[in-house]
């Protein structure tokens, strides 16, 4: 019993850990004139699920995905949408097949996301953790 | 192809749309504006008798649902889509009427102050698998036959609203009005008759209630339309439809349940259809995964004079399937089925008409038939 006990509190610790590294491996970015210094998880969840179309202020907000491997897409989808990549896929190919809606469009790089936030008004993204992200706003995620 | 009037209007609506805007269009914003969809739903099957909606005694790898999905965005509320559909239907008898290549939404949608409007060929909100019934990659078996070749899309409006209820409840509502197609089997000692009849006058709804629960709602939905000419009949009559749905789709497993009744005619020349399924399944990894599946349907038929109706049990099918998806987008199944009762593609005893007093009529006794279908499903 005490072995379980001890191997649980190892999972539940490792677990924690890997969340919190996952949330490290990527930030999130806005378009300058969104006017947005922080956004909530749940907020950001359903931005990018598109089932939320503004920002709180009111600004209509234009979400842009990485491609589906990348690393940054992996730890987002997880910590932000709650969803492997696979999972996300299938939800957007529910909407896609069901005529409701079509996924954000998806950039293959940092460079490629900073540029479309950069020239999207409303424009939201997220980039690796080491991106440089002159020209737009990194938001705090609560 | 055999575009109906309806049909060629929605196209030159949409094709107008897509022109109108593309002359403000730059190459960049091509790439953003146009969405390229497509799935295909491939299998083969074989069955150790009777066929079941083509799947027959030789085998047939012509059992297929190919569809293409253009989107055009004209802007963030605006957009226009079209889906084409090819279908392999084995020896299905709906062959004869299937049109090789067939346009099964082509619609304008238009959002605003939080409702989506859809004018055109629309997908039709019913029930939990009806507008994806065709992309095997989301389906866990592959065909639900319990949405039968009916009722797929509405010519005409659909709109839609989201409501938030709070404490993470909410409300998904459709309401819809126009027209459709039903596809129409009937099998007799002579042979199998099908056609393509037009049901008019429809209005409808669809209702999903989110729980708190992630993965589980509730669905409810209501129809009533008017057959233009039904086989035997050249009158209209009024039918009406409804469903109820559970849908429970979580982490590691799944349990739905459908009910639907269809109810047709006044006095004597009533009719009446009533179905179900229930569907369990389990998801050992996020690529491997088994279901099961009861699926019973029940038609009541009315006799002239005196004769008492007979409430028959057309069919039962029990199912298994074992699907592997290494990816979101690739999906393998195999699926076992054992079906019983009168619904198959070659006509089968159904009644045994009384002979003397006092004159009821019996059901046949059922025919039975297993069948197997290995498919493969990619979507894209």
């Amino acid at each position: 019993m005490r072995k379980f006990i001890i191997a649980l509190c190892a999972t539940v610790a490792l677990t924690s850990a890997a969340r919190s590294a996952a949330a490290q491996e990527y930030k999130m970015i806005v378009n300058s004139g969104a006017g947005v210094a922080e956004i909530s998880v749940d907020q950001a969840s359903k931005i990018f699920l598109k089932q939320s179309d503004k920002f709180a202020n009111g600004t209509a907000a234009s979400p842009v995905y990485q491609a589906k491997a990348s690393p940054v897409r992996i730890a987002f989808d997880k910590a932000v949408l709650g969803k492997s990549v696979a999972a996300v896929e299938t939800f957007w190919q529910q909407q896609i097949f069901s005529g409701k809606d079509v996924p954000p469009p998806s950039k293959g790089s940092d460079d490629d996301v900073i540029a479309y936030v950069k020239a999207t008004p409303g424009g939201i993204g997220y980039v690796s953790a080491s991106a440089s992200v002159a020209g737009v706003k990194i938001v705090a995620v609560k | 192809m055999n575009f109906s009037t309806i049909s060629r209007t929605s196209f030159a609506a949409v094709a107008s749309a897509v022109l109108f805007n593309a002359a403000s269009v730059g190459a960049q914003d091509w790439t953003d504006r146009v969405s390229l969809h497509g799935s295909l739903n491939t299998s083969y099957g074989k069955s150790d008798g009777l066929g079941v909606f083509g799947v027959n005694k030789d085998g047939t790898s012509d059992y297929r649902a190919m569809t293409l999905l253009v989107g055009y965005k004209l802007d963030n509320n605006d957009r226009v889509v079209i889906q084409l559909l090819n279908r392999g239907l084995g020896d299905a008898p709906q062959k004869s009427i299937e049109p090789e290549i067939q346009p099964i939404w082509a619609f304008y949608e238009k959002k605003a102050a939080g409702y989506t409007v859809k004018l055109g060929r629309n997908p039709l909100p019913r029930g939990i698998f009806n507008e994806v019934r065709f992309v095997g990659t989301l389906l866990p078996f592959f065909r639900e036959s319990f949405y039968g070749e009916t009722l797929e899309n509405i010519d005409g409006v659909v709109v839609s609203r989201s409501f938030d209820l709070g404490h993470d409840w909410g409300l998904d509502a459709h309401v819809m009005g126009g027209a459709f197609s039903v596809k129409y089997t009937l099998p007799s000692p002579t042979g199998t008759t099908v056609a393509s009849l037009r049901a008019i006058n429809s209005a409808a709804s669809q209702l999903w209630l989110r729980t708190p629960i992630e993965g589980l709602r509730v669905g409810t939905f209501w129809n009533r339309f008017q057959m233009a000419g039904a086989i035997g009949d050249t009158s209209e009559s009024t039918t009406k439809a409804r469903m109820v749905s559970v849908d429970g789709d979580f982490s590691r497993f799944v349990a739905r349940a459908e009910w639907q009744n269809f109810y047709a005619g006044k006095g004597h020349s009533e009719t009446a259809f009533r179905s179900w399924y229930a569907q369990g399944g389990v998801k050992f990894t996020e690529k491997v995964a088994v279901f099961g599946e009861y699926n019973t349907a029940r038609n009541l038929i009315h006799f002239p004079s005196s004769i008492p109706d007979l409430d028959l049990n057309l069919s039962n099918d029990f199912a298994g399937a074992v699907n592997y998806a290494p990816s979101a987008n690739v999906k393998f199944k195999v699926e076992l089925h054992q079906a019983d009762g009168y619904s198959f593609d070659t006509s089968v005893p159904t009644i045994i008409p009384p002979s003397a007093p006092p004159f009821v009529m019996k059901a046949a006794p059922r025919s039975k038939a297993n069948y197997g279908i290995a498919s493969v499903a990619v979507s894209f």
